[in-house]
């Protein structure tokens, strides 16, 4: 972990692919209001859908660079060490980064698309009516931003509500500029 | 003479080694690893010369009957270059 630098790289692509996550679903969420969409059914299988593409996507996008990127070092290492490190601690810590961080970049982005997807669960079993579904699922989205910003916060030991306020704003952004297509588009 | 030479068992106590490390493989794990050797007691890590990418030192190795296969494997493993080995102790076991 020390020696591939794992940890800081993990967080920094757990918070870009999860805030990521959050925008895609909130998209789709609104997309689907602004169609008036009222079937649970519809938004669930959106939800999951959406993140599966967001895990498979993380996976392999951040998989394949990751390890361009390390086999590049390595390579670049090897010329001063004069000697090949295949096989060594340092490559195979390396590939064991490239692994974590995919799966960091992979899960992330899933675990909340899958989240926002709940409130529609619940309307699917009747515990909820479709309205408060969608206004749940954008309020579970906006939180999950707000929580990100808080993180982002506290790991620059910077203003933490600052980040919070534009992590936030960018989710409401995104709801309100897919709200004014409402008779815009089709 | 020639018997008695055949039948002497020897031993490596104290080997000094000059190598080269990736700059990311903390000291602390390389010295704790090298002490994991069979035969081995004590490791000292002196770093001479730093680089961008690579750190230069010198390892003492001091021990009771250092294996030295095992010892430049290990250093193998963790990404070392080895440069040269500047000196050795052998003692009659």
């Amino acid at each position: 972990m020390e020696i591939s630098n794992t940890l800081k790289i993990a967080r920094r692509y757990f918070v870009i692919n999860a805030f990521d996550g959050a925008v895609t679903m909130l998209g789709a969420i609104m997309g689907a209001y602004i169609s008036g969409i009222d079937t649970p059914r519809v938004l669930i299988n959106i939800g999951f859908s959406v993140s599966i593409a967001l895990a498979t996507s993380g996976f392999v996008g951040s998989f394949l660079s990751e390890m361009a990127e390390r086999r590049g070092e390595i390579r670049n290492l090897e010329k001063y060490l004069f000697r090949k490190l295949d096989n060594t601690i340092v490559a195979d810590a390396h590939n064991f980064a490239s692994v974590i961080v995919a799966l960091v970049d992979a899960l992330s982005p899933a675990v909340i698309a899958i989240i926002a997807t709940m409130p529609f669960m619940l309307a699917h079993i009747n515990i909820i009516m479709m309205p408060d579904a969608f206004k749940a699922s954008v309020i579970v989205i906006l939180t999950s931003t707000a929580f990100l910003g808080f993180y982002l916060g506290k790991i620059s030991k910077a203003k933490v509500w600052l980040y919070m306020v534009i992590m936030v704003g960018a989710g409401l952004l995104t709801a309100t500029l897919s709200l004014m297509l409402e008779g815009v588009l089709i | 003479m020639k018997e008695e030479y055949k039948r002497a068992k020897t031993a490596i106590t104290r080997i000094v080694i000059d190598a080269m490390k990736p700059k990311e493989l903390p000291l602390i794990d390389l010295a704790s690893v090298l002490c994991l050797v069979d035969g081995v007691d004590q490791v000292h890590i002196t770093v001479s010369e730093v680089d961008a990418r690579t750190e230069t030192m010198k390892i003492i190795i001091v021990g009771n009957n250092i294996d030295c296969d095992e010892l430049y494997k290990m250093l193998e493993n963790h990404g070392c270059a080895l440069r040269s080995t500047d000196e050795v102790v052998a003692i009659r076991s």
